[in-house]
């Protein structure tokens, strides 16, 4: 069974684009691997107040397609997966629910499955697409990508992504792959949030990435091109599922994108009353910007 | 330093251009670091050799400027990369 809608739907999509990036993944409530065959933990953190780990049977510096891998939420379920074995399979635990067991596949296992199997590159992003032009904002926790990417979508435009944003290159272009088709403009543990009326359903080129900095309520909303450093800097502050044994080929596809994807800081006063201001700022701009993402 | 010291890049060490902008990322730290034309010259070429001296010789080649310009520069980049950990120094 395919659960969700997370990137599968665009699956097709990635198939059309890419034969290499094709197969089905499946979610299975069968063969799993137990805990006790995974020696090397990798990860071990509070998150949404449950304890997490993800671990693997061998080393984790050079990770091989058999290689197994395992993430644990305490209490609540088990997945296990092989790096390139196309399926994952889970195990409920005591206090898990259907809805529990979908947050943490959609927020953190398919992230994680295909970070490691290198068929994504993720950042820390919502994701909105106007009028065809999808479009990536970042910023720190707390920084308004949330409030910013929900006023959009009140506003009829279509969710890309909610938080993590899936993203490949092809051919010299960056693409954007839509996530699960749940908002979460709020902070609540193990909530998928709010089911999007609009998702976007394929995958689409990258035309421009927001970095979001606060400014004074009643500071002057000022959108300003990055470029160079500053702009890698930026891109690399919003890294996301950026594994230690992946730094190196992370960092050259964010120099890479950073070359093709126009990047740019806008000014958001901190006030809420304004944020109609933003959201006319970023379309009007968004609309006359040349798309440099494409195919040469 | 000096022209006798030698020195080896830790396979950490990343050289990345963006938008024309060269750095120098170090993968062990998640640091990065610019470097101007001219470094990024003297960077392609230490890559090569392993002794400030032999670099020297091949940038000569290269630089219209007094050797005695070109050796300070050298070192007084040499040192820059020491100081920010991106090369390794073992003086002989």
């Amino acid at each position: 069974m395919i659960y969700g809608f997370y990137l599968l739907h665009s699956q097709e999509e990635v198939e059309h684009c890419d034969p290499d990036l094709s197969g089905s993944l499946q979610i299975l409530q069968d063969n799993f691997i137990e805990l006790s065959s995974y020696p090397q933990v990798f990860i071990y953190q509070n998150n949404q107040g449950r304890d997490v780990t993800l671990a693997t049977d061998r080393d984790f510096t050079s990770p091989s397609a058999d290689q197994n891998w395992l993430f644990h939420v305490e209490n609540v379920i088990s997945f296990s997966w092989q790096t390139q074995g196309g399926k994952i399979s889970y195990r409920f635990l005591e206090e898990a629910t259907e809805d529990i067991f979908r947050f943490w596949l959609y927020h953190l296992v398919l992230p994680i499955y295909f970070s490691i199997a290198q068929i994504y590159k993720f950042l820390h992003a919502g994701a909105v697409e106007v009028d065809g032009k999808s479009i990536l904002f970042m910023a720190p926790s707390h920084g308004g990508k949330s409030t910013l990417t929900d006023y959009f979508l009140q506003k009829g435009d279509a969710l890309i992504t909610d938080d993590k944003m899936a993203t490949f290159e092809k051919d010299g272009v960056y693409y954007a792959v839509p996530s699960h088709p749940y908002h979460r403009p709020f902070r609540l543990e193990e909530v998928l949030g709010h089911l999007s009326e609009n998702p976007v359903s394929g995958v689409r080129p990258i035309h421009a990435i927001y970095i979001l900095a606060k400014s004074e309520p009643d500071a002057d909303i000022v959108i300003r091109r990055l470029k160079g450093i500053e702009k890698f800097s930026r891109l690399h502050e919003g890294g996301e599922m950026n594994f230690s044994f992946f730094t190196r080929d992370y960092v050259t596809y964010l120099s890479g994108l950073a070359n093709k994807v126009d990047v740019f800081e806008i000014a958001v006063p901190h006030d809420l009353e304004r944020l109609e201001e933003v959201y006319q700022a970023i379309k009007i701009h968004t609309l006359a910007l040349a798309p440099s993402n494409k195919l040469l | 330093m000096t022209l006798q010291t030698h020195y080896s890049i830790p396979t950490s060490i990343m050289l990345q251009v963006v938008d024309d902008e060269v750095l120098l990322f170090n993968s062990a730290n998640g640091q990065f670091f610019t470097i101007n034309e001219v470094g990024a010259g003297m960077w392609e070429v230490m890559q090569d050799y392993t002794a400030l001296s032999d670099v020297l010789n091949e940038l000569k080649e290269y630089f219209e400027v007094p050797l005695e310009k070109l050796t300070a520069d050298l070192i007084v980049f040499g040192e820059s990369l020491e100081e920010q950990q991106l090369i390794v120094c073992d003086e002989q």
